[in-house]
């Protein structure tokens, strides 16, 4: 019996990793070649496992779009934990159908979804479903179908991430060993800007070089990187660097850093990291040497 | 006979010389408002009748758990049907980091909220205002759109949807660099469609940054029509707020920058709705002949973008600018406005013009110190509010105090409505603006709208008027919940409240 049941949990585990696979056909696929399965994991803000409970009647604050049903959430895949909606685990969502009557009570999915409003409740309209074969345990089925989408998401971040290797120009982990002024020329220079409370208050990191990991000569031992110091709603989230920490940068030689290299007058060059994606942990190296080998 | 009637007319005089000494002193008596210095004590005046107010945390319940920091919020009451309410914060997408930015909506009068993320902005906005027009229904919102082309460029987007409960993101009418603040005014003649958001366009600079962006034609097409017409220190400064009023009337106020870094309180005004080819230029400053009214000159507006321990954690970015006009009288104009007096972090003033804006009092009907962020509507009575916050108590524990004043068509202040008193020391900031650099006032008919963001601790005490949660809250142990009964931290949330006699 035990056999029997391990069997069939195998089975349709595979299944759903096929499903899920079918969706991020991996093959180097970036941009403009993405795949409408693969378009449809990365669209997606909510991706969770849930069972249809039956039809939902949307609020009054909420107009448009199709069928609605009601789903029990089993688990919640994206966004990652902690996050506003942990709470709906285990409690009843609303979801907009793509395609009226492809599910009925009972069925159990895993929906790929978009916010569609949070008032009451929580409503998600549907941008495609995988349905989870109805055998075994809902924690198996559960855990089975977590595992085929965590391991579809992670791939779609590590072609993510590897397409971001290939555009930077210089990869390298480093300390933070100085915060400093702006160069007194691009000092100079942002003066002559006009005045906004969004603007960025642009300071610089000096970054000890610990390990170059691409585009760095083996005797740079010492980078420039400028920063956002700023805390205005537009900047706050932008990478505050702190002497001490040591992470991961890659940074671009683009239009923003030439600008800023112009502005100093050609003392240094001077980097610039303004998207928290361009600064990853320490943890995160042999992951993204692996990914510049491949 | 003689003698009685004498004595009756020598009573009769008294009796009037004593009504009118009572008149002097008794508290209660409106009486004109000249400079004070300070929130002075207000009774309700006995004509005034007392006002009826609903305060609402415009958190939804399924929300119940977040910790966002809901500051600078903004709010459109549609003219046309008042059940239908949108409101902004900062407030970011609360899944996605790259999905739509999200309005608040309300389709029952603002008792309870929805979130609905159509305002086509990166996760959150940098900036937005929204404001709905008086009969088409359409909702129009002015922002700073995420992405920015680069760090030091701006990106103003001016946004539209005639059903803003659906899911369909905003239709983008203008997207353009250079502009901050955008702030939207809204209307319609005989169902087309005026749009005026001012702004301050720094791709002007140097130069004559104060502007607004325009459509007179249903937002077939936006133009750009600068208001500054006097030399700058190199811009003005951000806040341009156009007021819409009756028979095509449209004023606008900015702060006009000055070499040396003074500035000037200054009103324009078109009466053709600014359709002409050279607009506003309805009124001519008495002094140096320029169109533009300079209400005051040479005023110290600080800009400083830090946190200010002496003002509640907030910062002073010269945003401190609010105009209306009364909707049946175009001739009635009130502006306040913040400037640095002295010692005070931030001083308001409130003034008013009952001449179209050719002249205005001298003195300031209303003085406030350690004080921002002013609003003024008039209702369809003429009757004035004001609203605006500030920093009482203690240094040791601060409060940010929001305020709601009214005054009479004779600009007598008829009350002094505390909405909101919280602890102005926590929680610490995630960004800047703290609570907002602006908040917005409106009427519609005889009822008086409003939004601000403050401390979101459930405690009836901080509420005077009284206020409503739709996230969980538990005011008896002052705890915000999740869903499963957790507690959740303290944060900065916007409250949407009504006020009618």
């Amino acid at each position: 019996m035990m056999s029997f049941m391990a069997d069939t949990v195998r089975s349709w585990a595979l299944a759903i990793a096929c499903s899920v696979i079918m969706l991020v056909p991996w093959a180097g696929a970036t941009g403009e070649e993405r795949s409408p399965q693969e378009t449809v994991l990365k669209e997606a803000e909510i991706i969770l496992v849930g069972t249809v409970v039956g039809p939902a009647t949307l609020e009054d604050a909420v107009t448009g779009g199709g069928e609605a049903v009601t789903v029990r959430v089993e688990e919640i895949l994206l966004p990652e934990s902690p996050s506003m909606i942990d709470s709906f685990e285990g409690g009843n969502i609303t979801v907009q159908l793509m395609a009226p009557g492809s599910l009925s009570p009972g069925d159990s999915a895993t929906f790929y979804t978009k916010l569609r409003s949070m008032g009451r409740g929580l409503i998600l309209s549907e941008l495609s479903h995988t349905l989870t074969p109805a055998v075994g345990a809902m924690e198996d089925r559960v855990m089975a179908a977590a595992a085929a989408t965590e391991s579809a998401l992670k791939s779609l971040s590590n072609s993510e991430l590897r397409a971001q290797i290939q555009q930077a120009d210089v990869v390298l982990l480093g300390r933070v060993t100085a915060i400093r002024e702006m160069p007194a020329a691009a000092l100079a220079a942002e003066e002559l800007q006009p005045l906004s409370e969004h603007y960025p208050m642009w300071q610089q990191a000096v970054v000890e070089v610990q390990e170059g990991i691409k585009g760095l000569g083996g005797t740079t031992h010492q980078i420039s990187v400028r920063f956002a110091a700023s805390t205005d709603i537009r900047w706050f989230q932008s990478p505050k660097l702190t002497v001490g920490e040591e992470r991961i940068f890659m940074l671009d030689r683009d239009e923003i850093t030439e600008q800023a290299m112009a502005l100093a007058g050609g003392e240094v060059v001077l980097w610039t990291i303004v998207d928290p994606k361009n600064l990853l942990g320490k943890g995160q190296i042999e992951r993204v040497k692996s990914l510049l080998r491949e | 006979m003689w003698n009685r009637e004498v004595s009756s007319r020598i009573t009769l005089v008294i009796t009037a010389l004593a009504i009118l000494a009572a008149c002097h002193t008794a508290p209660g008596v409106p009486v004109p408002i000249s400079v004070v210095s300070t929130p002075p004590p207000v009774v309700p005046a006995p004509t005034a009748t007392p006002l009826n107010i609903r305060l609402i945390n415009i958190i939804p319940e399924a929300m119940s758990s977040e910790t966002n920091q809901d500051s600078e919020p903004n709010l459109a009451v549609n003219p046309a049907d008042v059940n239908k309410i949108a409101a902004s914060a900062f407030t970011p997408n609360p899944v996605s980091a790259t999905g739509n930015a999200p309005i608040f909506v309300s389709v029952d009068a603002g008792e309870t909220w929805a979130l609905n993320p159509i305002v086509q902005s990166q996760r959150s906005t940098s900036d937005i205002t929204i404001r709905f027009t008086q009969s088409t229904n359409t909702l129009y919102a002015g922002i700073l759109r995420r992405p920015f082309p680069s760090p030091n460029k701006l990106r103003m987007s001016i946004q539209s949807t005639t059903d803003f409960t659906a899911a369909t993101p905003m239709k983008v009418l203008v997207d353009r660099t250079g502009p901050d603040q955008p702030y939207v005014q809204a209307t319609d003649i005989a169902g087309s469609d005026r749009v005026y958001v001012g702004d301050n366009d720094l791709g002007q600079f140097p130069g004559k940054t104060a502007t607004v962006d325009q459509t007179v034609n249903n937002a077939k097409a936006f133009t750009i029509q600068r208001t500054e017409r006097r030399a700058t220190s190199g811009q003005d400064l951000p806040p341009v707020r156009p007021a819409i009023g009756p028979n095509g009337v449209v004023y606008g106020a900015y702060l006009g920058r000055r070499v040396g870094g003074l500035s000037d309180v200054v009103v324009v005004r078109d009466d053709s709705g600014a359709t002409g080819v050279d607009p506003y230029r309805a009124l001519i400053d008495p002094v140096d002949g320029e169109a533009g009214v300079r209400v005051v000159i040479g005023r110290n507006i600080p800009f400083e973008n830090f946190q200010h321990a002496d003002l509640g954690q907030e910062r002073l970015v010269a945003s401190d600018l609010s105009l209306s006009v009364d909707p049946n009288d175009s001739s009635r104009v009130c502006v306040a406005w913040g400037d640095r007096q002295g010692a005070e972090v931030l001083t308001l003033h409130l003034r008013c013009s009952t001449d179209s804006g050719q002249t205005w009092s001298t003195s300031d009907l209303r003085t406030l110190t350690n004080a921002k962020n002013p609003a003024l509507a008039f209702t369809s009575q003429g009757r004035l509010g004001f609203l605006y916050q500030s920093v009482e108590g203690p240094n040791t524990a601060p409060r940010w105090v929001t305020h709601f004043e009214r005054y009479s068509r004779t600009f007598q202040q008829l009350d002094d409505t505390v909405l909101a008193t919280v602890p102005a020391n926590t929680p610490t900031p995630t960004f800047l603006p703290y609570i907002g650099d602006y908040v917005h006032l409106m009427a519609v008919g005889r009822t008086f709208y409003g939004i601000f963001s403050a401390n979101n601790t459930p405690s009836q005490a901080n509420f005077p008027q009284g206020v409503v949660y739709q996230r969980r809250a538990d005011f008896n142990s002052q705890t915000l919940r999740d869903f499963n009964g957790n507690p959740v931290d303290v944060s900065i949330d916007p409250f949407f409240f009504w006020a009618r006699e």
